[in-house]
């Protein structure tokens, strides 16, 4: 067992897989000479050489399509967003050609890409800096979209990345690439498509994912004080969604707040939404709730941000509300 | 081969094609793409092209012409001399007949395969979803399912409970479960909404914890009927002030006057009598034929007498309409059919709604005396206990005599004591004077 | 103070492209091809109005000779990619004229199983990646497959055609400037009809000779007439050889001429009059026709023959296409997500992949360009 930095994690895993398979390269801005805009890839270029760790030019249709022509043809690139923002610049070729290239060709070429990057706000990046890509990518049949809580999950979860056959959208975050967690040194792979329930209870159902798990672990410790026994669930995958164990949750506890980044407005938050009340619906206490980005574009000043993000006092407040104290 | 050639549907509106002009003549060598006509349709003047080679064998249609999509124009050939009669005659025939398809194949000697069939649907009877027709071949069910998430099909059973409860989903699933009223559940919830714990609690008072299991109680669902007498007269309980007046009626001589009826071949019962009492006397107070309105009191028009029909799961009352103007025998016949349709549940909604009055009758269930509560927005009802024999005194002497009491309930807001009592007086004389109900 | 780099000036394509000079049978079979794709495309004009053809089918007739004479400038082994006017291309490359139709028909033995139609044409034996509708959105693909080719060690080129229309999209830039950067094995080839949809060139862009975009990345770049198929070969046979030989990538602008409107729907009434018909003068069948005759003696009876069989084949796909079974509905999701076949094994279960040979790649090196000059 070893204490990693989550950006230390990310890289064990990239390595790991590139060592063993050809195929892989890793490719993005200031991948290699800067050794990784968030140093994610620090020691990669002196291991796998440059033509497997490779610095491009500010183009991200011009390489993302190159990670996807070359995953077509039996290559397993590693597309690096220096942030997803940048992403919405690639975002014809991630759609159109990453996301429908098998259905399009009748189930001929597969697409075997990873394109990753640190996703959402960040602190003071004001409005083209901060966005949360997650329901944009998730919309979409024929991606797969993943993201990670602490250093285990992104290990495990980078690694059943690389070895998925289908492009994944891998959502990292800025803020949390120093934070240290506990990863066992043996190889392990976390299967997409599951969630984590870090504490099981049967009050209510707390659901969030990303970096938000961390900034939901002071709120569910209050509440545990308080006497409420509040099931906590890390989804890690957007897509797909494991909605068993959320259903099962839900049936359970008949309450559910989700937590999200990202606006209000058709987030992912609100898919969760939809479907718990579809199947669940007898079992609902209470509306499931959402806190999320507030629907505005996110403001640069320290106080207005604070006021967009969900923070522990509104998601204290949704849980009362669905627990009919307020 | 000479082919038919019909006229191309352009795009998916356009439903006709007026020939503008003709670009080739008959005998013309025609080569691919070759525009053959100019044609005018719903969008713009487009060109007609033929895209093999062959010779324009016959114009079928002229100028100026208007031709639906798929109806044949022309007749294409590969030498000038073919002989093209049969396909004339098709093209009329055709042309006749409402165009179908736009393929433009002349018929074959050999017949051509028939394309394969789509794959037949798979029975998955996982969803209770319809899978629809698409081009005339079934959707396979296994499409309907989402990969992600399978639809749960929503319960056959309608959540029959009031939709003015404020109750969260899980109650209200636990109340049908539970057969806990929903409206008798207090809840605990925001704005008064009744939670599942609230109905479990229901449920589980207020049973004495020591008393051994007895057998097990039958929970009876309220149907409809229940449900709307308990809610009309529940409300007319709260709301009017009503007071009772009782009379005792000497039947001597109603008695007597049935069994000259019936040995005279008119069948009628004591109750038929009531009714045509009753009927008249409205007519001579008619202030109780009224409805009470918080400005207003409306005395009725017409006088429709409501017989109260018992049925196994509670009661209605048939209306005899015009009750006044019809003889004892007609009274009789329509009470008699309209009960027995009552028992039927064939009543049409005008044969048990619109009463002016209402008569209930326990008489021949040994009651001897009962106040009836009144049928709103009437303003009085009668409840008649049974006939029976009694002793009596008359001039002074100990007889026997045949008595029944009625009750009258009165709404105290339109009929006031002495108005009820002056109506009861107007019944018995009709019921002591049965004569006077031919008259 | 310090002065940037040079810039990279190219090297010359090589005079000569090294390949075999056309002989009569080799012409013959161009020519046989080139008469192929016109009379399925004419077929699949006449199926469009038939409506058995829907949504958006974009005709290649007139510029046969461009697919058909890069096909045999080429290697069986080189990848192609174009947009959606692509079906001359797909069948130059080696999808058979019955899979081309049933796919535009929607049939179940369509390439892509009827799933993509007429603007998604693929097929993994051939090598042909596609049929793409985002104009100018496939051309970065172009330098993945370039990418995997030098990975690999493979002696092999990537070919990525497009329209001038593209050629004004920003991922198209951005493709060009990627694969001269690291110098990759693909042959850009512009197909510069001189119409992107109803717009002309000269409407469109500034500069109207499409080889130039190449110039502001420092790539080496042509331009020619390509209604000869013979002139098609020799040009793009001496640019893939360049490229195959890893001295970079090549952007050909070929002119050429579409005889048809952009798509089916389109009536072409922005040319001014008389300019198609100037045009057909130099019809790629016609100039190889007349070549075929004159110097190396094909008679009428031949070209019946080879017209005869042409039309029996491309009757033959129509009617395959007709006859063929709709595209199967359980198929619906099958080709969603493609099936995990990569183990997720750990430790000595997982999975290896070795390159028999590798390659380099030439991404340029992390010198500081201030060590270049002198002081």
């Amino acid at each position: 067992m070893a204490k990693l930095q989550i950006r230390e994690a990310l890289r064990r895993a990239m390595v790991e897989e590139m060592r063993r398979d050809d195929r892989i390269f890793l490719m993005g801005e200031e991948v290699a000479h800067y050794k990784g805009a968030y140093k994610v890839s620090q020691g990669m270029l002196e291991e796998f050489g440059p033509s497997r760790v490779v610095d491009t030019p500010i183009s991200e249709a011009g390489f993302a399509g190159l990670g996807i022509g070359a995953a077509v043809v039996g290559m397993r690139p590693i597309i690096e967003f220096m942030t997803w923002n940048f992403s919405l610049v690639a975002f014809d070729q991630v759609i159109n050609s990453a996301a429908k290239f098998y259905q399009m060709s009748g189930g001929q070429f597969s697409v075997p890409v990873v394109f990753r990057g640190p996703n959402g706000a960040a602190e003071n990046l004001a409005a083209q800096h901060s966005t949360s890509v997650d329901s944009l990518f998730a919309h979409f049949p024929g991606l797969k979209v993943v993201t990670y809580a602490d250093a285990h999950d992104a290990y495990g979860l980078l690694k059943a990345a690389l070895r998925d056959d289908n492009p994944v959208c891998f959502l990292e975050s800025e803020l949390t690439y120093g934070v240290k967690g506990e990863v066992p040194d043996e190889e392990f792979i976390i299967p997409l498509g599951k969630a984590n329930v870090r504490r099981t209870g049967s009050d209510v159902t707390l659901v969030t994912w990303g970096k938000q798990v961390l900034n939901c672990m002071p709120v569910v410790d209050e509440l545990v004080k308080k006497g409420i026994d509040v099931e906590f669930i890390d989804l890690r995958s957007l897509r797909p969604l494991d909605h068993k164990t959320l259903f099962t949750s839900v049936a359970k506890t008949g309450r559910c707040v989700v937590v999200q980044e990202g606006h209000l407005f058709a987030g992912v938050g609100a898919e969760i939404a939809a479907r718990i009340q579809e199947a669940c619906f007898d079992h609902l206490e209470a509306p499931v709730l959402r806190v999320t980005n507030r629907d505005v574009p996110q403001p640069y000043a320290t106080n207005l941000e604070k006021l967009v993000m969900p923070s522990p006092d509104r998601i204290m407040a949704a849980i009362d509300r669905v627990l009919g104290r307020a | 081969m000479a082919e038919i050639f019909v006229m191309p549907q352009a795009s998916p509106t356009m439903e006709v094609g007026t020939i503008l002009a003709w670009r080739k003549a008959e005998g013309d060598a025609l080569a691919p793409q070759d525009v053959i006509a100019e044609v005018e349709t719903d969008k713009a003047a487009m060109e007609i092209e033929v895209f093999d080679d062959g010779v324009l064998l016959k114009i079928l249609v002229s100028e100026g012409d208007e031709v639906p999509a798929g109806a044949p124009i022309a007749i294409i050939g590969t030498s000038a001399d073919e002989d093209i009669s049969a396909l004339i005659a098709q093209a009329a025939s055709a042309s006749a007949a409402p165009a179908a398809a736009p393929a433009a194949e002349a018929p074959a000697p050999e017949a051509t395969p028939a394309p394969a069939a789509p794959k037949a649907p798979k029975a998955t009877g996982k969803v209770g979803l319809t899978a629809p027709a698409w081009n005339g071949a079934p959707v396979h069910e296994a499409i309907m399912e989402m990969p992600e998430f399978v639809y749960e099909a929503p319960e056959a059973e309608v959540a029959d409970l009031p939709r003015s409860v404020r109750a969260a989903p899980a109650a209200r699933r636990a109340a049908r479960e539970l057969g806990v009223d929903l409206t008798a559940v207090s809840g605990t919830g925001p704005r008064g909404r009744v939670l599942r714990e609230d109905v479990e609690k229901a449920h589980a008072t207020p049973a004495a914890p020591a008393v051994p299991a007895g057998p097990a109680d039958e929970v009876v669902r309220n149907s409809q009927m229940r449900k709307t007498i308990a809610r009309r007269l529940k409300a007319v309980w709260l709301d009017a002030p009503v007071f009772y007046l009782t009379a005792r009626f000497n039947c001597d001589n109603m008695v007597a006057f049935r069994s000259q009826l019936k040995a005279a071949g008119v069948k009628v019962s004591y109750n038929d009598l009531v009714v045509k009492a009753c009927a008249k006397a409205l007519r001579d107070v008619p202030a109780v034929n009224a409805s009470w309105a918080e400005d207003a009191i409306t005395r009725h028009g017409s006088v429709h007498i409501g017989v109260a029909v018992a049925l196994p799961d509670g009661l209605i009352t048939p209306v005899v309409r015009n009750a006044d103007q019809k003889g004892l025998a007609t009274i009789s016949a329509e009470t008699r059919d309209l009960a027995t349709r009552a028992r039927d549940r064939k009543l049409g909604p005008d044969e048990y709604q619109g009463s002016t009055f209402t008569i209930s009758n326990l008489g021949m269930m040994g009651i001897e005396q009962f106040t009836a509560i009144i049928n709103p927005p009437e303003a009085v009802i009668l409840a008649v206990g049974g006939m029976q024999q009694e002793p009596v005194v008359v001039d002074g002497q100990l007889s026997v005599g045949w008595r029944m009491k009625v009750t009258l309930t009165c709404d105290h807001r339109v009929v006031d004591g002495a108005l009820g009592a002056e109506f009861l007086q107007a019944v018995r004389k009709y019921i002591e004077t049965p004569a006077l109900l031919a008259a | 103070m310090t002065a940037p780099p040079p810039s990279h000036t190219p090297p010359p394509l090589p005079a000569e492209s090294g390949l075999p000079p056309v002989d009569a049978e080799m012409l013959l079979g161009m020519y046989r091809e080139m008469l192929r794709i016109r009379r399925l495309e004419e077929l699949a004009a006449k199926a469009y109005t038939q409506r058995k053809i829907l949504g958006f089918c974009h005709l290649y007739i007139g510029q046969e000779s461009v697919a058909v004479g890069v096909a045999a400038a080429g290697q069986d082994n080189d990848y192609w990619i174009a947009a959606y006017r692509e079906h001359g291309h797909a069948m130059a490359k080696g999808i058979s004229a019955r899979a081309v139709m049933a796919e535009m028909y929607g049939k179940e033995t369509g390439s892509s199983k009827g799933l993509g139609g007429s603007m998604h044409l693929f097929d993994r034996d051939s090598r042909f990646l596609g049929g793409h509708g985002i104009v100018g959105g496939h051309a970065p693909l172009a330098n993945g497959v370039g990418w995997a080719i030098r990975a690999r060690g493979e002696d092999a080129v990537c070919v990525c055609y497009f329209g001038d229309g593209a050629a004004n999209q920003g991922a198209f830039f951005e493709a060009l400037c990627l694969a001269q950067l690291y110098k990759l094995p693909v042959v850009f080839i512009c197909e510069n009809n001189f119409y992107a949809m109803g717009t002309a060139l000269h409407r469109q862009s500034a500069i109207t000779d499409m080889s130039r975009r190449a110039a502001g990345v420092g790539m080496a770049h042509e331009s020619f007439e390509g209604f000869n198929v013979e002139t098609v070969r020799e040009r793009v046979g001496r640019a893939a050889a360049y490229a195959r030989s890893g001295q970079g990538p090549v952007l050909l602008e070929v002119v050429t001429y579409r005889y048809r409107g952009h798509s089916m729907s389109d009536p072409a009434k922005y040319r001014p009059s008389g300019e198609l018909g100037h045009v057909k003068e130099s019809d790629p069948l016609k100039i190889t026709r007349k070549r075929l005759v004159d110097d190396f003696g094909i008679t009428d009876d031949q070209f019946a023959e080879i017209k005869a069989e042409v039309e029996a084949e491309c009757q033959d796909a129509a009617k395959f296409a007709e006859e063929s079974p709709v595209a199967n509905p359980e198929n619906l999701y099958a080709y969603t997500y493609a099936p995990q076949t990569t183990s997720m094994g750990v430790g000595d279960d997982a999975p290896v992949h070795k390159f028999e040979q590798k390659g380099e790649i030439a991404v340029p090196g992390f010198e500081h360009p201030a060590a270049q000059v002198g002081g």
